[in-house]
Formats: structure tokens, sequence, C-alpha cells
């Protein structure tokens, strides 16, 4: 089994090579155009932004459920926030677009409202993309975060308190260290399909929010499969350089708080 | 938290609440405007009916379509927890060097981009000389459930008593009939949920898919996309209505199965 998921992402570099004999002509092409690279660019920071997002929302809804609710609700309010995470992305994306579109909900209720007075164009727009991937990546930046934070010894946050720790202090010396691990879970387990994200812009983005993601599957659909697998692979790369950044943020980040 | 006041803990709830409302009001308006009498997908709905879910039956294409889905569906998760069973029984059991990567290289379909993920296995198939169509789908779609599947089993089996096995095994059962009489009845929840949550990963499924279709065969989301595309209409509305409730329910059968022997 994993020969065969070693083997799909081997055939990328094989077949490349097959048919380019290994140069490096298709890479120079992804390099040299601006296009690809300003589409990476803005995807990495689409990805960042719903990262953000993401984890500015589920960390006081994940606080609230684990300290506040009673345990016989605590089931209920995660599996209903983790539920639409397993339902269809196709249909949770289009959906998306009956809010945003020009005769959706947020327009309807924006002229009902009497704020606007014609339709506001949101669909297919960046920020329509990023409003799309935080509604369908804010599950998996939760399951992590709420971990870590149930995992958390109340005693510790009373010796803070005991010791004279005020609010801000608890929060930002004690709390944020020590669920940080869960954060930087939640946040990779966010961007890192968010930057590959190919359904969401496809439906959402319209021209202007295209992403890197659906550069490659037009390379595919116009047969240019070698730089197809280019743009892939420089996508796996940023993936991977990414990850690699923000787990040395995330040690920067834990031991200038705990030396503080 | 102790001290904190009434009002904090009101304005933390109505956060909540807004998150939820915001995560659940598209697939609402999905749902309320599949029973609008009108053809247009907004709102507001003067006259509720089932008219779309008539036309629906109605539709040959995409009949067939939810057809094909199905039966992907179904073999694609028996593969997969078939495999995934073998997986964990190897795992779980058996501390041979380079299990942890094997667990780790286990995850790459679940955290890889869908469209590399895709694409990659289009050129796995022409490499490996099978067509697109129903079983390079097939192929894909138990890739994408297998981590699921095993994930789902590892952890069933890792709670269940193995004194169970070497009791049976001391009763002079031979082996194959340990683990058909002893193991397997007993890590049967996860199994179940195995199958199920394949299923549900299968049926959702479309980035991958879409790579893998070919013109006779088209899966659900597949088709439901090339309407979306062109522009949203109630009968859509009605199929994915379908497809969210199908998706719950095995969603909570599997959550049922995996964690009820947690409590217990």
């Amino acid at each position: 089994m994993a020969l065969m998921v070693a083997y799909s992402f081997w055939s990328v570099d094989d077949n490349y090579q097959l048919i380019q004999n290994g140069n490096l002509d298709q890479y120079a092409k992804v390099f040299e155009n601006p296009i690809y690279l300003m589409t990476l660019l803005s995807s990495v920071i689409m990805a960042l932004l719903t990262t953000i997002f993401c984890v500015i929302l589920a960390l006081p809804l994940a606080w609230f459920i684990s300290r506040s609710v009673s345990a016989r609700w605590r089931v209920l309010f995660i599996v209903g926030l983790i539920l639409p995470g397993w339902v269809s992305l196709l249909i949770r994306t289009y959906s998306m677009s009956l809010v945003l579109g020009e005769e959706g909900l947020l327009n309807w209720s924006l002229a009902v409202a009497g704020v606007t007075e014609s339709p506001i164009q949101i669909l297919f727009t960046k920020p329509a993309v990023v409003i799309g991937l935080v509604n369908i990546y804010l599950p998996y930046t939760f399951v992590p975060i709420y971990a870590a934070i149930e995992k958390l010894d109340d005693s510790i946050l009373e010796a803070a308190e005991n010791l004279g720790a005020g609010v801000f202090r608890r929060l930002f010396k004690v709390i944020l260290p020590l669920i940080m691990p869960g954060i930087v879970a939640g946040c990779i387990i966010t961007f890192i399909p968010a930057l590959g994200e190919y359904l969401v812009p496809n439906l959402l983005g319209g021209l202007q929010g295209t992403m890197y993601g659906n550069l490659i599957a037009t390379a595919f659909q116009g047969y240019n499969w070698p730089l197809g697998s280019a743009l892939s692979v420089v996508l796996l790369l940023a993936i991977f350089g990414s990850l690699f950044l923000l787990s040395r943020f995330a040690d920067v980040s834990r031991s200038l708080l705990a030396e503080q | 938290m102790k001290r904190s006041s009434v009002s904090i803990r009101w304005l933390f709830a109505s956060f909540v609440i807004i998150v939820y409302a915001l995560v659940y009001l598209p697939i609402a308006l999905v749902v309320l405007t599949s029973f609008n009498e009108a053809a247009i997908t907004a709102l507001p709905i003067e006259h509720y009916s089932l008219k779309w879910y008539g036309a629906l039956l109605e539709n040959t294409r995409t009949l067939s379509s939810l057809w094909t889905s199905i039966r992907l569906g179904a073999l694609s998760a028996c593969i997969a927890t078939l495999i995934g069973l073998m997986a964990a029984l190897s795992v779980v059991r058996y501390r041979f060097p380079g299990r942890r990567l094997f667990l780790a290289l286990m995850t790459l379909p679940m955290v890889a981009p869908g469209i590399v993920l895709g694409v990659s296995l289009l050129m796995f198939a022409r490499y490996a000389g099978f067509k697109t169509g129903f079983t390079a789908l097939l192929l894909g779609h138990t890739l994408l459930a297998l981590p699921y599947c095993t994930f789902i089993i590892v952890s069933n089996l890792a709670r269940f008593d193995r004194t169970l096995e070497d009791a049976a095994r001391g009763l002079g059962a031979s082996e194959p009939r340990v683990l058909w009489s002893v193991t397997l009845p007993n890590i049967m929840p996860g199994l179940v949920g195995a199958l199920l949550f394949g299923f549900t990963v299968s049926i959702g499924e479309f980035v991958v898919s879409f790579f893998l279709t070919s013109a006779g065969t088209t899966t659900l989301p597949i088709r439901i996309y090339s309407i979306v595309k062109v522009g949203i209409t109630p009968e859509i509305n009605a199929v994915s209505t379908l497809i969210l409730a199908a998706t719950c329910l095995l969603t909570v059968a599997t959550i049922r199965l995996t964690w009820s022997r947690n409590k217990t």
C-alpha cells in the first residue's frame, strides 16, 4: 500500500523525465513566466489568510466548548462542527455561492436591510475564495486545537492565578505556550490543503481568484503533462518549504514565549 | 475561568452560535431552496414543493451517475477496509522496522493536495496501462479511503484484549479460526465503521475523480459539478440534499460505532 502511494508520486517525476529526457525546460518555464509565480504567491497569501482566520475562530470556540459546555453536550457540539467536514466538498463549495452570489443570501439581506442599493460583487473575487476556504477548513483547524485545550491542566491555570498573573499574562505566558503544538498542528492541517485547493477557487474565485491548483489542472487538461508535473512538484516543494518554515516559526515563538 | 463574569460567558456563547450559523448557513440554503417551487435558487421562498425531487427521478443521466457513485463507493470501501484490516493487523501486532514511516506514508492521501493526487493517479494509470474510467476511479477512491479505514481499525484493534486470543489458542483453535471467531467479531464495530466511512469518503470525492473519469463513467459529484458550472438549479440542490442526508446518517453511524466501545 505504501508502495502504491510512493509509486503514484514517483510516477510524476518518472513520467516527466520520460518525456523530457531529464532536462529542466519545464521548470525554467515555471520560473520565467511571472504568471505562475505570481499565482503561487497569491495562493500562499490566500492560504495564510485562511489559516489565520481559522485559528482566530477556532481558538475561542475550542476554549468555550471545552470549558463551558457540560460533558453531555460537548460531544454534540464537537460532532456538529466536524460533521460538515465530512460532507462533500463540492456541495459545501457551491453552497457558498448561494450565499455570496449576486442574488445570494448576503446581497439579499443587505438589500432588505437597505444597506446597499445594487448587489455587491463578492463571488468570483479573492475574498470569496478566502471566505469559502475558512468555511470549509474550520473543522480541520478546530480538532487539534480543541485536543490541546482539552488536555490543558486546570491546576496550572489556578497556580498562575494564585501567583498573581492577570488574565492577559495567563493567556500569553501560560495558555498559549502550552497549546502551541495544537495550534501549529491546526495551522498545518489547514494550510496544506488550502494551498493546493482546486475546487474552491474554481467555483468561487472566477478569473480573479485563481489559485495555483487551477494552473496545474489547466496544464493537464491542455495535455501539457510535463508542465503540469513541474508545476505539481513546485507546489509540493512549496508545501514542504512552508511546513518547514512553520515548524521553525513555532519553535521560535515557543522559546520566545518561554524565555520572556 | 472561575472569576469570569456572566457577560463574558454570553459573549463567548453568542460567538459560538454565530460560528455554527456561518458553517451551516450555506448548507441550509441548499436544503431550503431544493424545496422551492420556483426555478430560482434564492430567497425568499414562496411555495414549498417536492417538484424537484420528482424531476430528479426522471433524470436518467443523474440517476446513472448516482448508481456509478454507489457501486464505486461500496467496492472501494470494501477493498479499502480489507487492505486496512491487513495493514492494521501488521502494524498493531508486529514491531517491524519502518513501522512509524509506514503509518506516516499512509496518511499521505489525507494531507496531499487533491489536485496533485489526482494528476499523479492519472499519470500512474496511464503509465500502468489502464484507461481512465471505473477501474481508475476505483483505484483512486480506494487509495483515498484507505488511511481513514486503517486508522479506524487500528484504534479498534489497539483496544482489543489480546489475552482472548491466547485463551482461544489454548483451547485448541487454529490461527485462522482465532482470527475468524475471536478477533474479527471483537473488532466488528471498527470494521463496519471503516466500511461506512470509506463509502462516505468515496461518495463525496470530487477532485481526484475529476481527473480519472471517462466520458462513459461519471460519478455524482462530477455530474453535479458539470451542472453547477453552468448554473445552480433547484434540482441539483435536491440531489445535494439527498447526499447531505446520506452523509450525515453514515457519519453519525460511524461515530456511534467507533465511539460506543470507548465509553463503556
